[in-house]
């Protein structure tokens, strides 16, 4: 480490060296004389180079004699001698042919042409300057492939990726993320599970998406095999601007940007509350959760007036209720002597109207993001270094919930005289995340603290901001309900919350020897650590959660996560004859993570808002620790013959820590294909400029996590407690260590077609997959007669398919005007084909009874839950108070109607435009995600306790459709609370599904490019000022209108939990204003 | 040469950096976050399967004691559906993989060391578990049970020989105790003394034969528990954070927000009622009531919490027929059997469980709401067999054609109960003259009772007044014989049948192919196959 140190300095305050050169200046264009934007131009045989500014314009320095090279994607490049003249203008003809160069696995560049599978490419301009500080949000509908999910609208909140869905259910489903070649931690530690916490961030938030320079997505198989089994899921590429130091063409000599923005954070779409029925049950008031209580007008049959509490019968004034504190006075709750505590008496009044209580505790809040890069190269092009600093400042809409972080970035890159080629890049982050508490949540409170939870369903009568939160004395929560049953939302904001607080650094530094022009060995080290500090804090005096939660806790621990990668190679690349050419890459890898968590959790607090561990009764220990290494030797080939037939073959063999000596090794091959026939056959009058197949066969293996053939015996301390001292037990542990455990294979066949066409206007890439996981290492249930309640075992069969197209449209490429549009579309199943004999279904996220589930010939994203009971019909059984009988059994086998959903959807499409006039650019982004169910609480609540407009028709009454027990149609009327409470709330879980397709607008932008001619008297180079929007509009239009509900959420945090949404249905819209400047 | 030597100074570092670092060590199978079994032990074995026992018997005396009305079923309305597949797994998953596996594995090191008590309070406890899933769920697993990766489908085996192997366990434990060995740290139970396992172990085998309706050798059997100083029951505490050990039904009675259940209007009213006119004195100790009156009843109409205090409220004709719908007056607050309506926020009003069994509060007629920590804290028991339930089993042995007298057996069963409540420390004494007199009404409506089947049904409602807290014995005497036969209705007119048997639990029907789950809960188990019809 110190010597990378060392380096660094050295080449930050090498001295340039200084040449005879003098300025050629130009323009490049095309053969109508458009010119070309972001062109390269680059003095040959060195690295130096620039590109076009929005005019074609370029500037370089340059020796009389020496060559620049012009080059375009899509274009022929050209070559001119600099002679006498100061000014070159070029014109650059189509090329025949795509030489796109692409950074393929382990940072292998390779022409795209040759690649036999689909690489995404995502860059810095789709990245840079957007609201979200979370990489993985960002990179949302700019990929086929791609599917990402957020865990709601908290800034910071966890993200789940997954590319091409799910292959297993075993293990994790998401993919590896390589910054600048070494594998970054991207795992999400949540603070407790989805029920009793859900936050956490995901580690990739660590990463500053503005100091992106591209993003390149590996999907299949076959493009991640030099990954191994890290890579079985796809794998993110991420280069930084300090990881690209070795493409001088980019760097400018020196340069400096500084990114700006400023942007309003708020919640989306706020639900479409109904303002004429207050908190009540049939019409009759009540200090209930639900409002299905007498309307807001004095008259009617619903009317106040027939209400002794309201019409003034009881409190003296019409219109107005006694206060709720006074009304509801309790020994346990709120005695009488303490009103005026709270500048309340026994006279106060409570006025009957319609309060906006989520309007009043949402409020925006705004995300400031700065980012500072510098850059530059020695005239020689031969160091090169970057420095990036970010500072991100967002405040979420939800109160106390802020994201900070800051990213320091150095990367620079040495080609020393002696053949050593040195670069690294070293990065530091400081994330700072905080939130109140947003644990599942049901339709009356929580199973532990949720602000969401408690806030959406407060009746239209009750307003949050208008009554104290906590007790006088105690500081303990007071609400309105009779019994005080709700935890007031403000006193959790006031009282709790769940913080983590990381420091990283991550990086690597790599030699290189060139042996000769075509022969090189490289060793690269890269390294990782995170140290996440996690706070999660209740002050006593809660209503949520059990008595432990409400007598107060504090809990603090840390989780050290570390990740050591070195990497050696020999890379090769020859010219085997006129037709044929060989690269050829081989080398030995180890990976080396652990992880420990260590910390405390006290319960029981004495003095009231004092957070230290000293002041609370009891302590637990917070422990875990695991480590995993990972060794492999890997090799591969790439053959081609005359440009336009290219193979590869690749494979790796790894050894893996945590299995038996027997199983923990494992070859995976892989082999692809990509013929280029427009190289050699005429595809005469046909408008096809370039066009490629491709088929690709991969192979992986998943490995299990954690100890899976251990076998443990469980000790616990504190389990029961006789005459004042605590019981020790032992307990055998509840699965059965398994030593014949094998890793999961995986094999995927891949074809593709990429065509340009009609002068590469029209731009297409068509993939499909066929992807099969054997050995599914399953934690299949046992029998507990057996002794044991699981085991991890290798039986069953997933197989995955899927589509995803991308196209590309210039409609109009104007000198002034130009509209691009894009579209990609993905389409993917994975289908359980078999759980081996003894087990008919497996739920693997969610609850038993309520949960993703596999069983064999259904979507692996099905799940199950408790369903309306049917008759050999099929209609649905109507009890006698008129409401639909339930079926409890949820095993698929004896019950078919128990699979209430799949939250897979049908497709996810999504559209982009660009169309740039003049110096502006228009731009927005647009998604389609269709079909595919949700599980909603949100849903659920709102509508069970009538709070939306979805509810306000309810004075007359309903019949259910379906059956009586005796076959006859049912004709039992019932009314609204009983409708919607009765059933929704209380009745199965098959109710509470719904289709989850959403329309949204993703990303509008309006950019201006301020005319290099208006800079010339300026420092900057460059100066551009963007107006965007963020999720500015959005229709889950399958479900109830009035609930504004966006069903993009990861219910059960990030994993393979799918379709399920405890009460976070909301999302943030962003918009603001961002000013780039270069000097 | 030269570019070959720096050719090998690079691998050799790169191979010296990538071996150094830990990096290659493959050998990282056992986990550090848990114990090996190696590391076993008997003392802490045990302590484990005392306190899952009491839980065992408490989860499924609960079910029992729901659908006998002792305590009120919310479940659903429809009889199958109150008590659904999944709602086993958690006992089931209990009795096997938590305790009978523990016991196994303890065992095996117990029988070393010479531990015959360890193994003999092991036996006892696994004998009534075993027993218990019999009369529960009929045939189950043993002989195939446990043997881990060697059978993962475990057979079941009849109802008959698992009762019988449970028999045998218990004769085995009766020599163990016999056998010398230390007592365990803890023995939550008898603390010790091996006499009083023996008792259990005699009276758990009583149990049994009169299920089976082998009354010789139920009477045959002498040293049983007959004094309340010999009941086989648990004691909870009142610690409630880490650990929590208060009683399991204190937990969900006496919380922040008040009570979390609500007590079944028909035991409420059966203790209200009383013999003769007298009220059961053991009324002010089994409930605690929050509220001195009753909207509706004695008290105003207050909608927001009792929404049937309303007049003109719809009421099922067929539960206004039986006399009992919704309310009872003085703030007996409880709920009817199968109302599962939604909770309105009457948590201070309702009628809590009382000092006894649950260690909550003592009914002093203040009034005064209560919620975590108040009363005994928790301080309760859990009663596996009481000397009072022998004695109603003596009664009906003699009832049934067997040895002894029923009038006897059945006031020494009452008196055992009553003096139980009386000697709770930490609540008020029961004035003996409430006693005797309780004593000499019940004789005197008893003697009013001309017929048999009039003074079963009193025998009965007596029986499960003292069932409180379990609920076991009750759900296997109403198979058994039918008595009371005028219990309350179910809230829904067309409930189904009454299960007399329970689904199997999810656990177990999912995973083991040896098993298909019952189609419903009308299939009786063995002992039960010419049972009364029971609703």
């Amino acid at each position: 480490m110190k010597s990378l140190f060392r380096l660094l300095v050295v080449f930050l305050l090498s001295a340039q060296v200084a040449m005879a050169q003098k300025a050629v200046t130009g323009v490049v264009s095309d053969s109508d004389g458009i010119p070309l934007p972001g062109a390269t131009v680059l003095v040959q045989g060195t690295t130096t180079g620039v590109t076009t500014d929005f005019d074609g314009n370029f500037s370089i320095n340059v020796s009389e004699g020496q060559s620049l090279e012009f080059s375009f994607v899509g274009y022929e490049t050209a070559v001119v001698t600099v002679g006498a003249g100061n000014v070159i203008n070029i014109t650059l003809s189509l090329g025949t042919q795509l030489e796109e160069v692409i950074v393929t696995s382990l940072g292998i560049t390779r022409e795209k042409r040759a690649l036999g599978y689909a690489v995404s490419e995502v860059d810095e301009s789709q990245i840079e300057q957007r609201a979200s500080g979370d990489v993985a949000r960002v990179l949302a509908g700019k990929a086929s492939g791609v599917q990402v999910t957020n865990q709601g609208g908290i800034s910071g909140s966890g993200t789940s990726v997954m590319i091409r869905g799910m292959s297993t259910f075993s293990s994790s489903n998401q993919p590896l993320f390589v910054v600048d070649g070494v594998p970054f931690q991207s795992e999400t530690n949540s603070m407790g599970s989805f029920t009793s916490g859900n936050n956490g961030s995901s580690r990739f938030l660590d990463l500053d998406p503005n100091n992106i320079e591209s993003v390149n997505v590996l999907k299949g198989l076959a493009a991640s095999t030099l990954y191994g089994s890290q890579g079985r899921n796809g794998v993110i590429l991420i280069t930084t601007k300090s990881g690209t130091t070795s493409s001088g063409a980019k760097a400018a000599k020196n340069e400096i940007t500084v990114n700006s923005s400023y942007f309003v954070n708020e919640l989306a779409m706020k639900p479409d509350y109904q303002n004429q029925y207050g908190n009540g049950f049939n019409q009759n008031f009540g200090w209930y959760y639900s409002n299905w209580g007498p309307s807001f007008d004095k008259e009617g049959p619903a009317g106040w007036g027939k209400q002794s509490q309201i019409n003034g019968t009881v409190s003296g004034q019409p219109g107005y209720l006694k206060h709720p504190y006074n009304s509801n006075l309790n020994a346990r709750f709120l005695a009488r002597d303490l009103l005026p505590l709270l500048g309340l008496s026994m006279d106060s009044l409570w006025e009957w109207k319609p309060y906006d209580s989520v309007g009043d505790l949402f409020q925006p809040g705004d995300i400031i993001n700065t980012n500072i890069n510098f850059r530059g190269q020695s005239d020689d092009g031969k160091v090169s270094y970057n420095v990036n600093y970010g500072n991100l400042d967002d405040k979420g809409f939800t109160p106390g919930n802020t994201l900070r972080r800051n990213t320091l970035s150095i990367g620079g890159r040495a080609v020393l005289s002696n053949k050593f080629t040195v670069s690294g890049t070293m990065n530091y982050t400081n994330t700072m995340f905080k939130t109140p508490p947003i644990a599942a949540a049901y339709s009356s409170g929580s199973s532990d603290s949720s602000l969401y939870g408690n806030v959406f369903y407060t009746p239209r009568s009750v307003g949050i901001g208008q009554l104290p939160y906590a007790h006088p004395i105690t500081g303990a929560s007071i609400y309105y309900r009779s019994s005080n049953g709700i935890q007031h939302p403000l006193w959790t904001v006031n009282n709790t919350g769940d913080a983590q607080d990381v420091q990283r650094v991550y990086g690597g530094a790599a030699v290189q020897y060139d042996i000769s022009d075509n022969l090189n060995v490289k060793y690269r080290y890269g390294y990782d650590i995170y140290s996440e500090d996690n706070t999660s804090y209740q002050n006593k005096g809660g209503q949520d959660g059990s008595l432990e939660t409400q007598s107060g806790f504090y809990e603090k621990w840390n989780n050290t996560s570390t990740q050591i990668d070195h990497n050696f190679s020999i890379n090769g690349d020859f010219e085997l004859d006129s037709d044929w050419g060989l690269t050829f890459n081989v080398g030995a890898t180890s990976n080396a993570s652990t992880y420990d968590r260590n910390g405390v959790r006290s319960t029981g607090q004495n003095v009231f808002n004092v957070l230290r561990h000293y002041n609370f009764n009891s302590q637990e220990e917070i422990e875990y620790a695991s480590r995993k290494n990972v060794l492999g030797v890997y090799g591969q080939a790439a053959l081609d013959y005359q440009n336009y037939l290219y193979f590869t073959l690749a494979t790796r063999t790894d050894w893996v820590s945590n299995l038996s000596e027997e199983n923990r090794s494992i070859t995976y091959p892989s082999a692809s294909v990509s013929f280029v026939p427009t190289s050699i056959l005429d595809f005469g009058n046909l408008p096809i400029d370039f066009l490629k197949v491709r088929a690709s066969y991969g192979t992986s293996a998943t490995y299990p996590g954690g100890y899976p053939i251990a076998s443990v015996l469980n000790l616990d301390t504190k389990d029961f407690r006789v005459d004042g001292t605590d019981v020790i037990t032992n307990t055998t542990g509840s699965s059965l260590g398994n030593t014949g455990l094998k890793p999961e294979l995986l094999a995927e066949l891949e074809f593709g077609v990429e065509a340009n066409m009609f002068e590469n206007r029209l731009t297409a890439e068509i993939s499909y997959f066929n992807r099969n996981t054997t050995d599914l290492i399953i934690t299949q249930p046992l029998d507990p007669s057996t002794g044991y309640t699981s085991t991890s075992t290798n039986i069953g069969e997933i197989n995955a398919t899927g589509w995803e197209i991308d196209l590309g449209l210039d409609w109009l490429r104007g000198e002034n005007f130009n509209w691009n549009t894009s579209v990609n579309y993905t389409t993917s199943q994975a289908i359980t084909e078999d759980l081996g004999q003894d087990t008919d279904q497996i739920v693997y996220a969610g609850f038993s009874t309520l949960g993703n589930v596999a069983i064999p010939g259904l979507p692996l994203t099905s799940f199950i839950g408790s369903s309306v009971r049917r008759n050999d019909a099929g209609q649905p059984l109507i009890d006698a108070s008129g409401s639909y009988q339930g079926n409890y059994d949820t095993n698929y086998k004896t019950n078919k109607y128990s699979l209430i959903g799949d939250s897979n959807p049908d497709f996810i499409a999504n559209l982009s435009n660009t169309i740039t006039y003049g110096n502006f650019s228009f731009n927005f982004l647009f998604n389609a995600t269709i079909g595919g169910d949700m599980y909603s609480n949100f849903i659920m609540t709102l509508l069970g306790r009538g709070q939306t407009t979805d509810t306000v028709d309810r004075e007359l009454p309903y019949i259910l459709p379906g059956v009586l027990a005796d076959g006859s149609p049912n004709v039992i009327q019932i009314d609204n609370a009983t409708t919607y409470f009765g059933n929704l709330i209380v009745g199965p879980s098959e109710l509470r599904v719904w289709d989850a397709s959403v329309l949204r607008l993703s990303e509008v932008s309006l950019t201006y490019d301020v005319p290099s001619k208006w800079l010339d008297k300026t420092p900057f180079g460059a100066a551009s000022i963007s107006a965007q929007g963020f999720n500015l509009w959005y229709d889950a239009y399958n479900t109830p209108e009035g609930i504004n509900y966006d069903p993009n959420i990861a219910g059960l945090g990030v994993g393979n939990g799918s379709g399920f949404e405890y009460f976070n249905g909301v999302s943030a819209r962003k918009y603001g204003v961002s000013v780039k400047l270069t000097f | 040469m030269k570019k070959l030597n720096k050719l090998s100074v690079l691998a050799l570092t790169s191979l010296f950096i990538l071996s150094s670092c830990e990096t290659t060590e493959l050998d990282l199978t056992s986990n550090p976050n848990a114990l090996s079994p190696e590391n076993a032990s008997v003392d802490l074995f045990i302590n484990n399967v005392q306190e899952d026992f009491a839980n065992f018997v408490n989860s499924m005396g609960d079910v029992g004691a729901r659908l006998t009305r002792i305590a009120q079923m919310s479940g659903d309305r429809m009889y199958q559906d109150a008590y659904s597949p999944s709602s086993f797994s958690g006992v089931w998953s209990s009795a096997y993989q938590g305790m009978m596996e523990d016991l196994r594995v303890m065992n095996g090191i117990a029988a070393e060391n010479g531990l015959t008590y360890h193994i003999g309070m092991g036996q006892v406890m696994q004998a009534y578990i075993l027993m218990t899933l019999v009369d529960y769920f009929g045939d189950v697993p043993y002989t195939e049970a446990l043997l881990g990766a060697e059978n993962l489908n475990p057979a079941a085996d009849s109802g008959q020989s698992v009762y019988n192997s449970a028999l045998g366990l218990l004769d085995s434990a009766i020599s163990n105790f016999s056998g010398g060995g230390p007592a365990p740290q803890y023995d939550m139970y008898y603390g010790g003394n091996a006499d009083g396992w023996i008792k259990a172990a005699n009276s758990i085998k009583k149990r049994a034969y009169l299920n089976m309706g082998d009354f010789g050798s139920y009477s045959a059997i002498t040293n049983y528990i007959k004094t309340n100083a010999d009941d086989f029951q648990f004691q909870w505490g009142t610690n409630a954070i880490n650990p929590d050990v208060r009683h399991p039904i204190y937990r969900y009675n006496y919380t922040n927000t008040g009570a979390g259940d609500y007590q079944s209007n028909w035991m409420m009213n059966r203790m209200m009622v009383g013999r003769n006119g007298q009220r059961d004195p053991r009324i002010y100790y089994q409930y605690y009531r929050q509220v001195g009156l009753t909207p509706g009843t004695d008290g105003p109409v207050d909608e927001i919490s009792l929404e049937c205090s309303l007049p003109g409220y719809y009421q099922p004709p067929h539960i206004i027929a039986y006399g009992l719908y919704c309310y009872l007056t003085e703030g007996y607050w409880g709920r009817d059997h199968g109302n599962d309506e939604g909770i309105p926020p009457d948590g201070f009003k309702r009628t809590l469980m009382g000092v006894y069994p649950a260690g909550g509060a003592f009914d002093d007629g203040s009034f005064v709401s209560k919620g975590a920590g108040d009363g005994l804290g928790g301080n309760g028991i859990t009663p596996v067999v009481l000397s009072s339930w022998m004695h109603f089993m003596d009664a009906e042995v003699a009832a049934s054609g067997g040895s002894g007298d029923v009038t006897t057996s059945t006031l020494a069963g009452i008196e055992n109960s009553l003096n139980k409540v009386d000697d709770i420390a930490g609540a008020p004494a029961m004035a003996q003259a409430d006693i005797d007199s309780y004593l000499a009404n019940f004789a005197i409506d008893w003697g009013a009772a001309s017929t048999l089947d009039a003074k079963l049904e009193m025998w009965a409602e007596e029986f499960w007044v003292t069932q409180r807290g379990n609920g076991i014995d009750a759900y296997n005497s109403y198979r058994r014989n039918g008595y009371p036969k005028n219990l309350q209705p179910t809230l829904e007119p067309n409930p189904g049948p009454f299960p007399v048997s329970m689904w199997y639990p999810a656990n177990y029907a999912a995973t083991n192919s040896n098993v298909t789950q019952k189609s419903d809960v009308t299939g009786r188990v063995f002992w039960n196959t010419s049972g009364p019809t029971v609703d």
